[in-house]
Order: structure tokens, then C-alpha cells, then sequence
């Protein structure tokens, strides 16, 4: 059995916007105020670990609202328990991006 | 900002992205730029209309274009660590080997573009004994600066010597002999000085006793096959005159078999003064060196041996060669104690030619000919290297797992120093495929002064993924 991978401070903060609703990759920056540097190689690690998986957005959606598609991300299940178990190790990161459900109590 | 500036700067920025666009693995790119330029779109989106007139905009969707050569790269890096075999060989026993081999043949095609090298391996040619030293002129090399054969053989014979006690010199050409028993014929004949067989130390055969030579007509020595095909191997033909073009000379004897081992094929010798020769620019000087010379290194290969073997008793001195409780264990098998010594052997194995040949090519760098600076030059950078060598290869050996050879990774300080009497303190290091723990005191003390390893049975194996380098990174 592989062990979960150990994210670091950074990473987790990424997953964590992620599983806040902020779902490509524009908006994960933005969120984060990381730069688009970080964010992306990132971004690829964690789809490579398995920890995140991407989609296109629909061409039709986009053309309706005259921009181009977007690539979203979106939390796997061995993302989701990665993310728990780095917010145990980071207890402020839920505090730092709060997720969307959170922010609207 | 006019429409123009705009789409200077929007050509600007997508130029970026296709710049790194370039460095990401081509199956990839074209969903990679996609996913690049609509990111851009929404980034001058949301930074053109705040401020038209500051420069912020720009720069911001500038920093963010220069951040895809980071994405670019990753990518590239991950696909290389899925694809290459010599990503998945890091840290392993066989790329170790494989970048020492890599190393020796390096520095053997460097060796080779030495002319001194060369002429070291050379052997017939240029060095017929170990006491001898050829000389050709370097004019005929191409060298403008260097002195001719006559000049350099008056220098060697004209002056105390510290190097040599004797020089000779010939130059081979071809020559007319007449003899009265067969008609004209054409012979490569080498005009010598008087004394180069005796400098050669060759024997002459059927030499008339010294009282009886005709001091009067200059001597020719035959070559033995010459002799066979021209004189019928006549044993009676010391004596003979014969016409070398318009001069008559007595043959003095016969070369034996296979005795001439010096460069040019040759027919006949003709002895003559060194006021009678006439000193051609393809010439050699031929020099003995003095037994007690500065050239009595000997052989290249015994310098670099003897620096090699002070380097080794040196070693001890200057790095620990422990192996750190290295085949104590039992869990240590037989067949894993005999891949490390194996491992081990191979890579002093290699470390030695290597040595050898990269202190040749430091010292046939340093001096472009056989000197004796050259010597000392390789002597000092033999043991240098030798010894700093051997020093990696026991450092290295010392961090490799005894089960699989893979190099121990993920360094980890554990402990404090103000307790390291009370509990441990140093450094941990993992194995990669979960086999052995090595731990490192940070001060060695009477219960741990040395490296010790532990190994992992297979309780511990649920921590480990497979030691696929791509995996656990993030």
C-alpha cells in the first residue's frame, strides 16, 4: 500500500482552494495570491499524484458567454483525504480559504 | 492605451507562452497552450480595464506568461522521469557504474588527442628500450618553432648533459649501389653516425676484428634480408666494396633479424662522420638517457601506480573507510555481501584507469612533450586524484543501501546536540525501497561512533510506494 503523500505548506493551500470552489487556474492564484509559477507545476504534480483530475469546459457554454473554455479542476477521493489529513497537519488552512458554503453562513 | 499598444502587447505576451510552449513535450502542448492563452485571456481581462493608464496591467500579465516556462518545465520534467530509464536508474548501483565508464572513455579520447600520449603508447616507434629517447624534427610535424635535427643533435652531444650520455643521429634516404656482381639497383639507405649501432646496442654480424676495419672507406652494414636476396647470404662478406651513388664503401657486417625497431624501412646503413653527414630536415636524433637522469620515472603507468598506492596508505589518514557494521548483520546474505564488495571493487576498478589517464592528460596539457616536468606533474595530480577518488568511493559506498545498492535518501535531523549524551542525535537517512535505515551520530561517542544500519523488515512495508522516482512528490 502506498503511503499518502506528505503536501507541502504551499500544495495543500492549492488542494485546499480547490476544494473551495475555486476551480481553475486563474481563480486558485487569485485566491491564493500565489504566481502563476507556482501554481501551475503545482497544479500538475497533484493531477499526476492522482490527488486532483481536470475537464474542459463545454465549447457551447463558453461560446455563449463569448470567452474562451476554461480547464477546471476538481478533487478525487484520495484528494479529499490527502486534504484532510493536511488540514490536520495545517489547522489554519481552512481559516486562510474558507470554502464557498462556509463563506456564505 | 490605443488599440495599437494593445495588440503589441497581447503579440507580446502570446509570444511568451509559444516560446515555453516549445519546451513542453509535443503530445502535450497543444492542449497546454490552450489551457495557457485562455488563463491569459481572463488575466488581461481582469487587469486591463482598472488601470489603463499605470504600467501594473502589463507587468502583471507579463509575470504571469513568464510563470508558463516553470509549468513548461515541470511537465518536461515529469515526463522524463515517466519515460527515461536513467530517471528511474537515479541513485542505483548501475548508473553509477554506467557515469564511471561514461568518465574513463572521456578521459581516454581526451588522452588521445595528446601527441605525447600517442608516442607513450608507441612504443616501437618512439621509445625502442627504456633507456633510449627518438627524437624526429618537429618541422616535419608542422611545428615552425622548434630546432632542427642538427641543431638538436650538435645540443645533445656538444654540451654536459644532464639527461643523456649519447646521441646519434641518421636520416634515411634512397640511394644507387652498384656491386660487380649484380648490376644498379635503388636501396633505402640510412646515413648514420658512426656510432648508432653501438648506441642501439645491436649486434653486427661477420664484423671484421677492429685491428683489420679500413679506417680509410666509410663503413655499410646490410640488412639481413638485403643480404639473403642481393648476396646469396654470403658469410664471407665483410670486406666487400661496393658504390653507394659516386663513393665507395666496404660492407662491415650484417643487422640481425628484426633488430631495427626505429621508423623507416631500411636497406642498408652507411656509416659516416658527423662532418660528412649531411643533416636532412626528416632526420632522427636518437639519445640513451642517463641512468641517473631525471627521466628515470620510468614507464608512465609505474608513476601513476606508485602515486595510486601512497594515495590508498594515505587514505585512512584523511576519510573513515568503515563500512559501518556493513556485513555483521544477519540479515546480511551472502549473496548481498558479495554485489557490495563486487560494487565496490567495480567502482576502484574504474576509479584507477581513470585516474591514470586523467593525470596524463593533465600533465600532456601542462607540457606538450616527454619531459620531466611532465612527470612530476603526473605524480602530483595521480595522488590528487587518486586520492580524493578513492575518498568518494568509500563515502558513496557508505550511503548505499547493502540490500538493493541504491543510494539512502531523504536526510532527517533527529535529536538535539545539547542531548547527545542522554539520547540519539544525528542524522537519519531512508532507503528509497524501504529496505534499511542508516543512522549517522552527528558526534561520535563510545556507545555510537559509527554509522550503523537498520533493517526494515516487512512490517514497515505499508509506508513505501514503489521506488518509482515520479511518485510522492507534490
Amino acid at each position: 500500500m502506498a503511503t499518502q503523500p506528505k503536501l507541502s505548506h504551499t500544495t495543500a493551500m492549492i488542494l485546499q482552494a480547490i476544494d473551495a470552489g475555486f476551480v481553475y487556474g486563474f481563480s486558485i492564484m487569485e485566491m491564493t495570491g500565489l504566481p502563476s509559477g507556482t501554481v501551475y507545476p503545482a497544479v500538475r504534480r497533484l493531477e499526476a499524484d492522482e490527488l486532483i483530475r481536470s475537464r474542459w469546459e463545454r465549447q457551447s457554454i463558453a461560446d455563449r458567454e463569448q470567452r474562451p473554455p476554461r480547464k477546471y479542476y476538481q478533487l478525487t477521493a484520495a484528494g479529499r483525504t490527502t486534504l484532510e489529513a493536511s488540514r490536520k497537519r495545517y489547522p489554519l488552512l481552512k481559516r486562510l480559504i474558507p470554502s464557498r458554503e462556509m463563506k456564505s453562513v | 492605451m490605443t488599440r495599437t499598444l494593445e495588440f503589441a502587447l497581447r503579440t507580446f505576451h502570446l509570444g511568451l507562452l509559444r516560446g515555453a510552449s516549445l519546451l513542453v513535450p509535443r503530445q502535450r502542448r497543444a492542449e497546454w497552450s490552450q489551457e495557457w492563452s485562455a488563463e491569459l485571456w481572463y488575466v488581461l481581462r481582469e487587469c486591463s480595464p482598472a488601470a489603463s493608464a499605470s504600467r501594473r496591467p502589463v507587468r502583471e500579465a507579463t509575470a504571469f506568461c513568464l510563470g508558463s516556462y516553470l509549468d513548461a518545465f515541470c511537465l518536461r520534467r515529469q515526463l522524463w522521469q515517466r519515460q527515461s530509464p536513467v530517471a528511474a536508474m537515479r541513485g542505483s548501483a548501475s548508473l553509477c557504474l554506467l557515469l564511471l565508464s561514461v568518465l574513463l572513455t572521456l578521459t581516454w579520447c581526451v588522452a588521445l588527442r595528446f601527441p605525447g600520449v600517442r608516442a607513450e603508447q608507441d612504443l616501437s616507434r618512439y621509445r625502442v628500450y627504456s633507456e633510449l629517447m627518438l627524437s624526429q624534427d618537429a618541422r616535419y610535424e608542422g611545428d615552425v618553432s622548434s630546432i632542427s635535427p642538427e641543431e638538436r643533435f650538435w645540443a645533445w652531444t656538444g654540451s654536459r648533459q644532464r639527461f643523456f650520455d649519447g646521441a646519434a643521429y641518421y636520416r634515411v634516404g634512397q640511394e644507387t649501389i652498384s656491386v660487380v656482381s649484380f648490376a644498379q639497383t635503388g636501396w633505402a639507405v640510412a646515413h648514420a653516425t658512426p656510432n648508432l649501432f653501438a648506441l642501439l646496442k645491436l649486434p653486427v654480424r661477420f664484423a671484421p676484428p677492429p685491428g683489420k676495419v679500413d679506417g680509410e672507406m666509410a663503413r655499410l652494414i646490410l640488412d639481413d634480408e638485403i643480404w639473403r636476396r642481393q648476396f646469396g647470404a654470403n658469410p664471407h662478406i665483410a670486406g666487400t666494396v661496393v658504390r653507394v651513388g659516386f663513393r665507395e664503401v666496404r660492407i662491415a657486417g650484417v643487422a640481425p633479424v628484426g633488430a631495427w625497431r626505429l621508423p623507416g624501412k631500411v636497406d642498408a646503413w652507411l656509416m659516416q662522420p658527423e662532418s660528412e653527414q649531411g643533416f636532412g630536415e626528416t632526420g632522427y636524433v636518437v639519445a640513451h638517457l642517463t641512468p641517473w637522469g631525471d627521466f628515470e620515472w620510468g614507464p608512465r603507468w609505474v608513476i601513476s601506480l606508485f602515486a595510486m598506492l601512497l594515495a590508498f596508505l594515505s587514505l585512512p589518514a584523511t576519510t573513515s573507510v568503515s563500512m559501518g557494521e556493513y556485513g555483521l548483520s544477519s540479515r546480511s546474505s551472502l549473496t548481498n555481501t558479495l554485489r557490495r564488495w563486487g560494487f565496490l571493487s567495480a567502482k576502484i576498478g574504474l576509479l584507477l584507469p581513470i585516474v591514470y589517464l586523467a593525470s596524463l592528460d593533465i600533465a600532456y596539457s601542462c607540457t606538450s612533450s616527454f619531459s620531466p616536468q611532465s612527470g612530476y606533474i603526473q605524480f602530483a595530480s595521480s595522488f590528487s586524484l587518486c586520492l580524493f577518488g578513492l575518498q568518494w568511493v568509500f563515502r558513496d559506498q557508505q550511503q548505499r543501501c547493502p540490500v538493493c545498492l541504491r543510494r539512502v535518501a531523504h536526510p532527517a535531523r533527529v535529536g538535539q546536540l545539547s542531548r547527545t549524551f542522554l539520547a540519539w542525535n544525528g542524522t537519519e537517512l531512508i532507503c528509497v525501497a524501504g529496505h534499511t535505515l542508516l543512522h549517522i551520530p552527528e558526534m561520535p561517542t563510545s556507545w555510537f561512533a559509527k554509522q550503523r544500519w537498520q533493517y526494515l523488515d516487512p512490517s514497515w512495508q505499508f509506508l513505501f510506494a514503489s521506488p518509482d522516482p515520479g511518485a510522492n512528490k507534490s
